[in-house]
């Protein structure tokens, strides 16, 4: 079309995709047996108004399907208003329409919206962290100079704005899930109606926020997940009545957060995988494992579909890449659940940050188990694994997982321990240097193919700290061979058990405490310590927070004093709260130290402790 | 017809890099070593916020020299890298090849005051490194 305006052609397709949109929904519910009252009409007016956009503009092949959709339409009027046979016909005809002539310039958007490519938002992004930095170096220096109180105030509203915008941006790059489900539908019925299946689609959780990179990626692994329970998990609707099913097959797309991940799930009421099958389980065996094998299929037959099994290697990776993890559970005769656990924002991320060999390396926090201090350790084939609460968890150094020369670790280094699934290694590092949130940034195309890493971050000194993939650590680290170290000289020593429900805060009273000799236990709340106590009768003492949820700590206190064997375990009460009130509740309740968090040192720690039991 | 190169040297050598890739020209900073990724990746370095790979443009085109100082930020093709060099000689025009030279990440070569200036070939250089 020439002379014509490209903004009123853009619109105009705008339009006409809209009604497209509405035509496929009534389409689907006639089908369905829920057709609206004025189903005929409404598709009629679709249709109608749609002949008319694309005449108007010029797009003839749009506008002739749209009249000959009115024109079937119109005898289906005369012949008394079945529209169940119209409705394969139709939906080909719509999809003509949809697809048009020639694929779709970038349409100029109407004003209440506005397109952004992905790039231009990242770009603010690391200009917006760039501009944070900046910030801290301006405060750093001006504390240098003994600034003023007003150059302070300025400073710190600076210091909200910047954070008010980073989030902004953020957020710039989130979209529901449904942003990507309204094509899926469709797709569900004709893949359903190929296999000569019924099936139901049910969305929930489609308003879940994802990151639009993550979101991009997830589309095609759903499909695939989708197709695999409709050709082989959902049965014919025969064979589902003679199993005392309802004849239509239920696919349900679940989405939702949980912590800093979202998990979509993928679940069908089908035939679910055999039992032969949950047999071979087990063992360190996940289903997961064995479905997604490579070139495994439980379809004994070639389909035009990709088999149960077939493929799910391909969609693992491809959910691994984007930083997350695949469970599979199946019950045989009824059905399988498909969980696909992603980060929530890969641009947002909480990380444990450490050190080895002199860089920086972050770990996603919700790959991290726990950090514990590597003492000794067994050998088998060459591999050395450590004993954590009765599994043997494979130990690998850092440097080894990762290829890089380093200096040989110290004595007792901090291992994170790395889980994903059921398998878990221990990875020991020279210093963790605490948990913060990073900006995760991409390496590059040119690295982009480098396994190992989900990316980089910007440090606050301006440094890089590469991003650690935790799938590829897990598997790398239980093969990585390395020389069995000549056990520490073991000594009994005295056992603490750290509660606090900040990781933080846990990890950093571990460190100093394992430093000096002793042997560390954490528990997140009070409830989780009770039980290690009474379980446990080697714990010498307790180090405890107030402040947790489930048991506080003076709950606890309460507790341990209750235990007729354990009621003079020496407990001392870490807090943030100073006050006389508190120190003499401590006291009444029986806690032998009272510790403040503000004025937390090492030594302060470690002299109180050393009072209370032999290191 | 001249073109705009920035000119570099590497281990008593000269290079041109035309400027339509050059992006700007800086200092390299502390590079982070990337473990896994080989020469000539030096690693990568925080250019205003922005993770970028830096290559050893000496061990690219196969000239030891002395420790990279700066570096051409360059771009082609969605793909961007610091090429480290050991000095940036300077910005300006020059007549464009007129020969032929052998390595593959060049375009080709000139002869200038007596100096054989190779013009550095930025998009299939870039490509090249490209997994």
């Amino acid at each position: 079309v020439t002379g014509l305006d490209p903004q009123i052609v853009a619109l105009s397709r705008e339009e006409i995709r809209d009604a497209v949109e509405r035509m496929e929904q009534v389409l689907l519910a006639i089908e369905s047996g829920a057709a609206p009252a004025d189903a005929l009409d409404a598709l009629f007016r679709d249709a109608h108004s749609i002949k008319g956009t694309a005449g108007m503009v010029g797009l003839d092949a749009e506008a002739a399907a749209a009249r000959a959709v009115e024109q079937r339409l119109e005898e289906c009027r005369g012949a008394g208003g079945d529209l169940r046979p119209l409705v394969a016909p139709l939906l080909t005809a719509v999809d003509v329409i949809r697809r048009g002539p020639a694929p779709d310039p970038a349409p100029a958007v109407p004003a209440r919206a506005i397109r952004i490519g992905a790039e231009k938002v990242d770009r603010m992004l690391d200009a917006v962290g760039e501009t944070v930095l900046h910030h801290r170096r301006i405060e750093h220096e001006l504390v240098k100079s003994g600034g003023a109180v007003e150059a302070d105030e300025e400073l710190s509203t600076g210091e909200r704005l910047l954070s008010e915008l980073q989030e902004a941006v953020l957020e710039m790059r989130t979209l529901p899930l449904d942003s990507i489900t309204a094509a899926y539908p469709r797709a569900v019925r004709d893949l359903a109606l190929t296999e000569g299946k019924e099936v139901e689609l049910v969305i929930t959780g489609g308003e879940t926020q994802l990151d639009r990179v993550i979101l991009e990626g997830v589309s095609e692994p759903i499909i695939h997940l989708a197709r695999n329970a409709i050709a082989h998990g959902i049965e014919r609707p025969e064979e589902r009545t003679l199993l005392g099913k309802p004849p239509a097959g239920r696919l349900e797309l679940r989405a939702e957060q949980r912590g800093s991940m979202v998990a979509i799930e993928l679940a069908d009421d089908g035939r679910g995988v055999s039992a032969a099958l949950l047999a071979q389980t087990g063992n360190g065996r996940s289903l997961t494992d064995l479905l997604a094998a490579p070139g495994f299929s439980t379809a004994g037959e070639v389909s035009e579909l990709a088999g149960r099994g077939v493929g799910l290697d391909a969609v693992k990776a491809h959910v691994e890449r984007l930083g997350g993890s695949l469970e599979v559970s199946s019950q045989t005769g009824a059905g399988t659940v498909v969980t696909m656990l992603l980060p929530l924002t890969l641009a947002l991320l909480r990380a444990l940050l450490c050190e080895r060999g002199g860089e920086r390396f972050c770990l996603p926090l919700a790959a991290v188990r726990e950090v514990v201090a590597v003492g000794e350790t067994t050998s088998l084939g060459g591999r050395r694994a450590l004993a954590l609460r009765g599994d043997a968890v494979p130990v690998a150094d850092l440097a080894d997982v990762l290829g890089m020369a380093a200096p040989p670790l110290g004595d007792l280094p901090p291992a994170l321990i790395v889980g994903t699934g059921e398998h878990s290694v221990a990875v020991s590092c020279d210093v963790v240097l605490g948990d913060r949130e990073i900006v995760l940034k991409g390496l590059g195309p040119l690295l982009a193919g480098v396994p190992g890493y989900l990316g980089a971050t910007i440090l606050d000194d301006g440094g890089i700290a590469l991003v650690l993939d935790h799938n590829h650590i897990v598997r790398t680290a239980a093969t990585a061979v390395a020389p069995a170290r000549s056990a520490p000289s073991t000594t009994v020593a005295s056992k603490i058990l750290v509660v606090d429900d900040q990781f933080t805060v846990r990890e950093m009273q571990r460190s100093i405490l394992e430093t000096a000799g002793y042997v560390v236990e954490t528990a997140r709340d009070g409830r989780e310590a009770l039980g290690l106590v009474t379980a446990d009768a080697g714990i010498d003492m307790v180090l405890t927070d107030v402040q947790m949820p489930e048991m506080d700590g003076f709950a606890l206190l309460r507790a341990i004093r209750a235990l007729p064997e354990r009621a003079s375990l020496p407990v001392a009460i870490v807090t943030s709260v100073d006050g006389e009130e508190q120190r003499r509740r401590g006291i009444d309740e029986g806690a032998d130290a009272y510790i403040l968090k503000q004025q937390f040192e090492q030594q302060t720690l470690l002299d109180i402790v050393g009072r209370l039991v032999r290191p | 017809m001249d073109t705009t190169y920035v000119r570099v040297g590497v281990g008593g050598e000269q290079y041109a890099v035309p400027v339509e890739y050059v992006h700007e020209v800086a200092h390299i900073g502390t590079v982070t070593p990337v473990p896994g990724v080989g020469r000539p990746f030096l690693g990568v370095c925080n250019l205003r916020g922005e993770v970028l790979p830096i290559v050893d443009f000496g061990a690219l085109v196969g000239v030891p020299g002395a420790t990279p100082e700066q570096m051409v930020v360059t771009q082609a093709g969605g793909l961007r890298a610091g090429l480290a060099v050991e000095h940036v000689l300077g910005v300006g025009e020059l007549p464009g090849p007129d020969r032929a030279a052998e390595a593959s990440q060049l375009q080709g070569a000139m002869l200038i005051d007596g100096t054989l200036i190779g013009v550095v070939d930025v998009p299939g250089v870039l490509a090249g490194l490209a997994p």
